[in-house]
C-alpha cells in the first residue's frame, strides 16, 4: 500500500511543481542527467546507493540551512522522500528534475520560492506538505506517529503561518505523555481543526477525533480556572495568560 | 277540614316544615289542587250586593289581618272570612283586594324594621331576634294566605305578573328588612362570626344558623349577601392557618389536621350551609391548606415518611394530594427523587457490597408496597419507581451486575437450606426484576457463567429445576442469544453423563483389569460455552495417564476430528487413605491428590522433590501444600512448622491423623478471587465489548457504505445492549479508520465510507 501512496503523491507533486515553477524552467528534458548524477554522487553514502544522514547534513550546510529547518522539510516534500534521513537516488534525481534544479544554487533558489509561496497563499500546497509530513515522520512499518515526533513535526510544519492554537495544543500533548501516538486521521484532521474550528464553538458530537475532545475539555477547564483566578483577583488577568483572552 | 287545609299550606312554608330543600322553591306553584269546595246552598233569589258591601267586607278582612299581625284573637271565623274573600273576588273586586292586602302587609313589615335598626347589643341576641321575626312573619303569611286562599287561587293564577301571597310576603320582607344595608350587614356578620366561632372549636347554635341561612336562600340573597363574604372569610382563615400550622406541626400532624378540617367543612355543609356552596368551599380549603403547601409538605416530610415506612400517613398524603391539581405529579416527582437518592447510597459504597443485593431486594419490596398500599397502585408511580431503580442501579457500573450474579449463585448452590423450592422461585423472580434494570447485562453473564460452571463441575448445584427455571427466566428476558452458551453448558453435562456411562461399560469389557479399581469420570466441556481456564501442565501418575489415553481413544473413536484438552485445574478426586486410626476417604482436588500420591512411595519428601515430581506451578503448589499441612485437616506434617510454605520445607505423611468423619473434604486454598479473578472477568467483559462495538460498526458501515458520524452513533446505540459513552465509540471508530476498515470522506469530514 505504500507503493500506491507514493504514486498518488507523485501525481500530486507533478501538478504542484508545474504550478510552482510555472514559466521559470523549460521542460524537464533540458536538465542534464549527468549534472544530476554528479550532484547525487557528491553526497551519496559510501556503502549504499542513497544520500544518508551524513550526506544530508552536508547538503544542508551547502544550501545554507540546518537539517531541522522548515526549508529542508520542504525539500524532502518536493523530493517525495519516503523516510527521514534518506534520499534514494530515484527520489533525488526525479525530484530535482521536477523542481527543475540541477545545482545547489538552483535548489536554494527554488526552495526560497516555494517557502515564500507557502508563506503567502497556497492552501492546497500546504495541505499536501502537511499530509506528506505525517508519512515522512513514520518509522518504517509503523502506522502511528510517536508523540514526541508528532510534536516536533507539528512545530516544524507550521513554521509558516503558525495557528494561534498550536502552542496550547503542543502544551496539552506534552502534559499527556500517556497518549499512545498520533494516527493519520488525527494528524490530518488537526489541519481541519485549526482551519475551521476553535475551543469556543467546538462540538464533541461531531466527528472530531477523540484526542481533540480531550484537548478541548482540558483547555476549557484550564481557562475556566484562569477565569476564576481572574475573578478572585479583581478582574485583572494574569499577564502570562493574556494571550488566551482573545480566543 | 280546617286542619287539612292548614297542613297543606304549611307544606309551602319550608322553614317550619323542613321535609326537604326543594319545597323552598315551590312557593309560587304551591297551589293545592284538591281544594275543599265550599258548598253553598241554593238561594231562593239572586242576592243583591249591599251598598257598602266592599267597604264593610274589607273592614272585616282588614281587622282579621291586623289581628294576625298583632297576635290578637280574630273575631270572625275562618269560614266566614274565606267566604268574604270569595265574594269580593266574584264581584270583581279581586285586584283592589290584592292591592289593599299588599298595602296592609307592607305597612306592617315596614313598621317592624325599627327594632333592628337600633344600636345592636349582643350579636347572638340580634340574630335570634331576626330569626324570631322571620319565623313569625312566615307564620303570619301562612295564616293570611289561608284566609285569602280564594284570591291566591283565582286572581293570582289568572294574572301571571302578580305574585302569590306567599311570594308577596317574601318580597316585602326582602325589600324592607333584608335589603336594608344595616340589617343585612349586621345579620350576615353575625352569621359569619358564629361560623368562625365554630371553626375555632366552640359549640354554636347550628339550628339558628340553619334557619337564618335558609332565610337568605328563601329571600334569594344567599349568594350575593352571604356566600361571597363567607368564602372570603374561609380563604383568609385557612390561608393564615395553613402557614401557621406548616411551621408549627410535623408533616403527618399537618396532614391529619387538613383531613380534620375538610371533614368539618363537609359537616358544616350537611348541617347548615346551602349545598350550592359545596364546590367552592371545598376548593377554597384545599387550595389554602394543600395547594399552597405542596412543595413545602413534600420537601419537609416525604423523605421521612418513606424512610420510616409510615403507610397510614403516606396514604393520607396521597389522598389529599389527589384532590388538588398537579398534586400527584409533584408527589410522584419527589417520590422518584427520593428513590434515586436513597438507592444510590445502597449501590455506591463499596463497604456495603456484601449486603447490596439483599438491600436492593428489600428496598424494592418496601417501595412496591408503598405504591400498592398507599398510592392505590397508581400506574404513574409504578413506572416512576422502575425508572428510578434503573437510574440509580446503573450509577455504579458493573458491580451491581456482578453481585446479582453472585447472589443467584449463593441461592442456587447446594447447602442453601434457607428457602423451599417455592420461596427460591420467588426470590429468583425478584432477582430478575433487579436484573432487568441493569444496563451491562454482559457483566452479569460473565460472572453468572463462571459460577454456574463451578456449580456444575463440582456438583454443587442445589436443584436442577431451579437452575433450569433461572435459565428460562434469563432466556425470556434477554433472548436465546444471551443464554445459548449457558444452555450449552447444561447440554455438555448431560452428554458427559451418557459418555461416562458408555465409557464405564467399555472399561468393564476391556483388558485393562488393573485400572478397574480406579473410577474415572470425565466432563467434556465445549470450548466457548465455558469460561476460559488457564492451561497448566502437570505430571500425572502412570495410571491416570493410561486412563486418559484410553479415554482419548474411546472418545475420538466416536467423535473424530475433535480435540481433547485436559484441564487439571478443574479435576477432583477421592483418595482412600490408611492412617493409624483407621481408613479414611479424602476428598481433594487433583493437585492435592498428585501431591498425596507421592507419599505412597516415600514417607518424607522435600519441597523441591515434590516440585520436580508433580511440576505444578510454584504458587499453586505452595497453596496446595498449605491446604494439606497447615489447614484444618493436616494429613501431612510440615517441618519446620509454620503457616507459610517455604522452598526449604520438608513434608512427611501424618500417620497419627484423626478425624470424626470417614469422608473428609480438604478445601483447596483459593487465590483471592475477589481481586485477580474478578478483575480478569471484568477485563474479559470489557474486551468483549470492544469487539462487539467494532463488529457493530463494521456491520453497519458494510450495509450503509457511507454514513455521517451522527447517524452512525445513533445506529450504534440502537444495536448495542450495554452502556457505552460516545467517546468510547469515537475511539473504536478511530481505531477502525486506522486499520483501514473505513475511511473519512475526503470532502466531508463528518462522513465515513466503508472500505471493502
Amino acid at each position: 500500500s505504500t507503493g500506491v501512496l507514493l504514486t498518488e503523491n507523485m501525481n500530486n507533486n507533478g501538478t504542484g511543481s508545474k504550478e510552482l515553477c510555472g514559466g521559470m524552467g523549460g521542460p524537464q528534458a533540458l536538465l542534464s542527467d549527468n549534472d544530476l548524477n554528479k550532484l547525487f554522487e557528491s553526497y551519496k553514502d559510501t556503502q549504499e546507493d542513497a544520500i544518508l544522514s551524513e550526506g544530508i547534513e552536508r547538503l544542508c550546510g551547502d544550501l545554507g540551512y540546518k537539517p531541522d529547518d522548515f526549508a529542508i522539510l520542504v525539500l524532502a516534500w518536493r523530493l517525495d522522500a519516503s523516510q527521514m534521513c534518506q534520499f534514494t537516488k530515484a527520489e533525488f534525481i526525479q525530484g530535482l528534475q521536477r523542481m527543475n534544479a540541477a545545482s545547489i544554487e538552483d535548489i536554494r533558489a527554488r526552495l526560497q520560492q516555494i517557502v515564500e509561496r507557502l508563506r503567502t497563499d497556497s492552501t492546497e500546497d500546504f495541505k499536501s506538505l502537511y499530509r506528506f509530513t505525517f508519512r515522512f515522520g513514520l518509522e518504517p512499518g509503523h502506522r502511528i506517529l510517536s508523540l514526541d515526533m508528532a510534536i516536533s513535526l507539528w512545530r516544524l510544519v507550521f513554521t509558516v503561518h503558525t495557528p494561534d492554537i498550536l502552542q496550547r495544543w503542543l502544551d496539552f500533548l506534552e502534559q499527556h505523555q500517556h497518549i499512545r501516538g498520533v494516527p493519520k486521521d488525527t494528524w490530518n484532521m488537526f489541519l481541519n481543526f485549526v482551519e475551521t474550528c476553535d475551543i469556543e464553538n467546538y462540538d464533541d458530537t461531531e466527528a472530531w477525533p477523540s484526542l481533540f475532545d480531550d484537548f478541548v475539555d482540558y483547555e476549557r477547564e484550564r481557562t475556566g480556572r484562569i477565569a476564576q483566578v481572574k475573578d478572585d483577583s479583581g478582574g485583572e488577568p494574569p499577564p502570562d495568560h493574556s494571550d488566551y483572552n482573545g480566543s | 277540614m280546617h286542619h287539612t287545609e292548614n297542613d297543606k299550606k304549611r307544606a309551602n312554608f319550608s322553614a317550619l316544615n323542613p321535609i326537604n330543600g326543594a319545597i323552598v322553591k315551590t312557593t309560587t306553584t304551591g297551589k293545592p289542587g284538591d281544594v275543599k269546595k265550599i258548598i253553598i246552598k241554593n238561594m231562593k233569589s239572586y242576592p243583591s250586593i249591599p251598598e257598602n258591601f266592599e267597604e264593610t267586607t274589607w273592614n272585616q278582612l282588614r281587622k282579621a289581618v291586623i289581628a294576625i299581625q298583632t297576635s290578637t284573637p280574630i273575631e270572625y271565623s275562618l269560614e266566614c272570612l274565606c267566604q268574604a274573600v270569595s265574594h269580593m273576588c266574584e264581584d270583581k273586586m279581586d285586584s283592589q283586594l290584592y292591592v289593599n292586602l299588599t298595602a296592609l302587609v307592607e305597612k306592617h313589615v315596614k313598621a317592624n324594621i325599627v327594632p333592628f335598626l337600633s344600636e345592636s347589643g349582643d350579636k347572638l341576641v340580634y340574630l335570634k331576634k331576626m330569626n324570631d321575626y322571620w319565623q313569625s312573619h312566615c307564620q303570619q303569611m301562612i295564616m293570611i294566605r289561608s284566609i285569602f286562599l280564594y284570591l291566591d287561587r283565582i286572581y293570582v293564577l289568572n294574572n301571571p305578573t302578580v305574585h302569590s301571597i306567599w311570594e308577596m310576603g317574601l318580597e316585602l320582607f326582602r325589600d324592607h328588612i333584608a335589603m336594608n344595608n344595616l340589617v343585612q350587614t349586621r345579620t350576615v356578620e353575625g352569621i359569619l362570626i358564629l361560623i368562625e366561632k365554630e371553626r375555632r372549636g366552640d359549640t354554636v347554635d347550628r339550628s339558628l344558623l340553619k334557619s337564618l341561612l335558609r332565610m337568605l336562600s328563601d329571600l334569594q340573597i344567599y349568594r350575593d349577601a352571604f356566600e361571597q363574604k363567607f368564602l372570603m372569610a374561609t380563604k383568609h382563615l385557612y390561608q393564615a392557618e395553613g402557614q401557621a400550622k406548616m411551621e408549627e406541626l410535623d408533616v403527618p400532624d399537618y396532614l391529619q389536621h387538613v383531613d380534620k378540617r375538610l371533614n368539618e367543612e363537609e359537616e358544616r355543609l350537611e348541617h347548615y350551609l346551602d349545598g350550592c356552596t359545596r364546590h367552592q368551599l371545598i376548593v377554597t380549603v384545599e387550595r389554602q391548606l394543600i395547594n399552597e403547601h405542596v412543595t413545602g409538605i413534600l420537601q419537609k416530610g416525604l423523605d421521612q415518611l418513606l424512610e420510616e415506612n409510615r403507610l397510614n400517613d403516606l396514604t393520607r398524603l396521597y389522598k389529599l394530594f389527589c384532590r388538588v391539581k398537579n398534586g400527584t405529579t409533584e408527589l410522584c416527582a419527589h417520590f422518584n427523587a427520593y428513590i434515586k437518592k436513597k438507592g444510590r447510597t445502597i449501590v455506591i459504597d463499596p463497604e456495603k457490597d456484601k449486603s447490596m443485593v439483599q438491600d436492593l431486594l428489600d428496598y424494592k419490596d418496601k417501595m412496591d408496597n408503598i405504591v400498592n398500599v398507599c398510592f392505590e397502585k397508581n400506574e404513574k408511580f409504578g413506572n416512576s419507581l422502575r425508572e428510578a431503580f434503573e437510574y440509580f442501579i446503573n450509577q455504579r457500573s458493573n458491580k451491581p451486575a456482578e453481585l446479582i450474579a453472585k447472589y443467584v449463585d449463593m441461592k442456587l448452590r447446594a447447602g442453601n437450606k434457607e428457602a423451599t423450592e417455592e420461596e427460591l422461585e420467588q426470590i429468583l423472580d425478584k432477582i430478575m426484576v433487579q436484573f432487568r434494570f441493569i444496563h451491562g447485562k454482559d457483566v452479569f453473564e460473565a460472572f453468572y457463567k463462571k459460577d454456574l460452571a463451578k456449580r456444575l463441575l463440582v456438583g454443587k448445584s442445589a436443584s436442577v429445576d431451579a437452575e433450569k427455571s433461572m435459565l428460562s427466566k434469563l432466556k425470556q428476558e434477554c433472548g436465546g442469544g444471551f443464554t445459548s452458551k449457558l444452555e450449552g453448558m447444561f447440554k455438555d453435562m448431560e452428554l458427559s453423563r451418557d459418555i461416562n456411562f458408555a465409557f464405564k461399560q467399555s472399561m468393564q469389557n476391556s483388558e485393562h483389569k488393573e485400572l478397574q479399581n480406579i473410577d474415572l469420570t470425565v466432563n467434556i466441556l465445549t470450548m466457548g460455552f465455558w469460561p476460559t481456564y488457564p492451561v497448566m501442565e502437570v505430571t500425572l501418575p502412570q495410571e491416570l495417564l493410561q486412563y486418559q489415553s484410553i479415554f482419548n481413544k474411546f472418545y475420538l473413536a466416536k467423535h473424530s476430528g475433535r480435540k481433547l484438552q485436559w484441564q487439571p485445574t478443574l479435576g477432583h478426586c477421592v483418595l482412600k487413605a490408611q492412617f493409624d486410626a483407621g481408613p479414611k476417604d479424602l476428598q481433594v482436588s487433583l493437585f492435592q491428590a498428585l501431591v498425596l500420591l507421592l507419599f505412597n512411595y516415600n514417607a518424607a519428601i522435600s519441597f523441591e522433590e515434590i516440585r520436580t515430581a508433580v511440576v505444578i506451578e510454584i504458587g499453586e503448589l505452595k497453596r496446595t501444600l498449605q491446604s494439606l499441612a497447615c489447614g484444618k485437616a493436616r494429613v501431612l506434617t510440615k517441618i519446620p512448622k509454620g503457616r507459610e510454605v517455604e522452598n526449604t520445607d520438608n513434608f512427611h505423611f501424618n500417620n497419627e491423623f484423626t478425624n470424626k468423619l470417614f469422608r473428609i473434604k480438604i478445601n483447596q486454598i483459593q487465590m483471592k478471587e475477589t481481586t485477580e479473578e474478578q478483575k480478569a472477568t471484568e477485563e474479559r467483559v470489557y474486551q468483549d465489548r470492544q469487539y462487539q462495538i467494532d463488529a457493530a460498526i463494521v456491520r453497519i458501515m458494510k450495509m450503509r457504505k457511507t454514513l455521517s458520524h451522527n447517524l452512525l452513533i445513533t445506529e450504534l446505540y440502537k444495536q448495542l445492549t450495554f452502556p457505552v459513552k460516545p467517546a468510547d465509540l469515537k475511539k473504536r471508530i478511530e481505531s477502525l479508520i486506522d486499520r483501514d476498515y473505513m475511511e473519512r470522506d475526503k470532502d466531508n469530514q463528518n462522513q465515513y465510507n466503508y472500505v471493502a
